[in-house]
């Protein structure tokens, strides 16, 4: 190879370096958003009809390797029919039972929110379940700091990023997630953040306060503009802290967050 | 121009591949690295000379899709699409019936390099995972087996020239 090609392309390998490192070390993050803004603009409809299409040949795979257990899918559910029969006039009254339920321990119930529905169309590829983006922005009325729920009231995260037809949202799993929670039965509270994706973990609560395996988890309302009373998940396994001045607990979240479609931005109380 | 739109056009949609049709497809868990794969089988097909600005905007893209640290990616697919430029040019060039598992050999090697890479310079420490990486690279490689077939078939779209490894 002559030896002035291998100065030029040393250079050049030099120079983009150069380059890449300068941004990574200064992390301009704000000096980038009208970049990712225009793209995000751009590419919004791929995004969503990629995200769909793939969703779609999720579902039509899953639906494929899932025929050979429909059969015993089948003799199963027949007799699970005729137990849910039996049970169904029981729920009835657990119906009722939890409508009062909730009234009491003001759990946030259907309509009260001034919900935006939005689809997921993009989330993050390394499988840190970090965050998803949506498809509604600032022309829908999102804001940052919005918190976005699941259909019954099941917190998943909040806005962090708004674009004009898009936002990001970053989940409750992402380790840098933080959210004043409380227990419903007790209400020993404490803060949940994310395990890098791998789950939720409640900690800072005061060892004279009692959690257990079991508890439902909600938000207890301190701080920014996250409500009271939205479903996060169930504590799993209590222990304590490593220097034993606080309890801390695995809580498993309600929502599987890498599976989500449709997700509901909270813009106001109504 | 036609030739350099194209090519931004591919990136372009390898990005929105990688994060809507993948973590869509695979619920997130493993999503291929398709831009990564992609400047590899260029960069095993191209000299670095016209590669590298493209490795670089393919990054920087892939950095501002992912709303991660801008240079992450760029400065990654950069040191591999050297290195695949250069180990193709100085050991490979013999074996040119070899081509395509050279190809998969790169984007195994490359996929690794990647994952450390990406994985210090976001937050200067390596959280490493024997299953994951290997599912990666399982992925990368159906990825890279669809895009090298892609590539073969329809060479002047994806600007190759010629057919087989040279060095002129």
């Amino acid at each position: 190879m002559p030896k002035k090609t291998l100065t030029s392309k040393i250079i050049k390998l030099i120079l983009a370096i150069a380059i890449c490192l300068l941004l990574i070390f200064l992390n301009p993050r704000n000096f980038f958003n009208p970049v990712r803004g225009t793209f995000l603009k751009i590419s919004y409809p791929f995004q969503k009809t990629f995200y769909l299409a793939g969703q779609k040949t999720h579902n039509f795979f899953s639906l494929l390797f899932s025929i050979g257990d429909y059969k015993k899918n089948n003799e199963k559910l027949i007799k699970e029919n005729n137990e849910l029969s039996a049970k169904l006039a029981d729920a009835q009254d657990q119906k009722r039972e939890n409508e009062e339920l909730r009234k009491q321990l003001e759990l946030s119930p259907r309509g009260k929110y001034n919900l935006e529905p939005s689809l997921v169309i993009a989330q993050d590829p390394r499988g840190s379940g970090s965050w998803i983006v949506i498809d509604k922005g600032k022309a829908d009325g999102i804001a940052e700091g919005m918190p976005v729920i699941v259909f019954d009231g099941i917190l998943v995260g909040k806005i962090s990023e708004v674009y004009s037809n898009s936002s990001k949202v970053f989940l409750l799993s992402d380790s840098g997630s933080s959210t004043n929670v409380s227990d419903v039965e007790t209400s020993a509270k404490g803060i949940l953040t994310g395990e890098y994706g791998l789950g939720l973990k409640l900690g800072m609560v005061e060892q004279t306060d009692i959690i257990k395996s079991g508890d439902d988890i909600v938000t207890s309302g301190l701080g920014g503009l996250m409500p009271k009373g939205l479903l996060v998940g169930k504590i799993d396994q209590v222990s304590n802290s490593s220097d034993k001045l606080f309890q801390e607990a695995v809580v498993r979240p309600k929502v599987k967050y890498s599976d989500l479609n449709v997700v509901f931005a909270i813009k106001g109380v109504k | 121009m036609g030739q350099k739109i194209k090519l931004a056009i591919i990136i372009f949609l390898a990005v929105v591949l990688q994060i809507s049709f993948f973590p869509g497809l695979t619920s997130g868990k493993i999503v291929p690295d398709v831009v990564l794969v992609l400047i590899i089988l260029w960069s095993s097909r191209k000299k670095f000379e016209d590669i590298w600005l493209w490795a670089l905007i393919g990054g920087l893209i892939l950095d501002i899709a992912v709303f991660g640290k801008v240079g992450i990616n760029a400065f990654s697919f950069i040191l591999i699409s050297f290195m695949a430029s250069f180990l193709k040019e100085r050991f490979f060039i013999a074996q040119r019936t070899g081509s395509f598992l050279i190809a998969l050999a790169l984007v195994a090697g490359g996929t690794i390099l990647n994952w450390l890479l990406t994985n210090f310079l976001a937050d200067f420490s390596i959280n490493f995972s024997v299953n994951l990486m290997i599912m990666k690279i399982i992925g990368n490689l159906i990825i890279a087996i669809f895009l090298y077939l892609i590539i073969s078939k329809f060479k002047e779209f994806f600007g190759i020239s010629e057919s087989k490894l040279a060095v002129k």
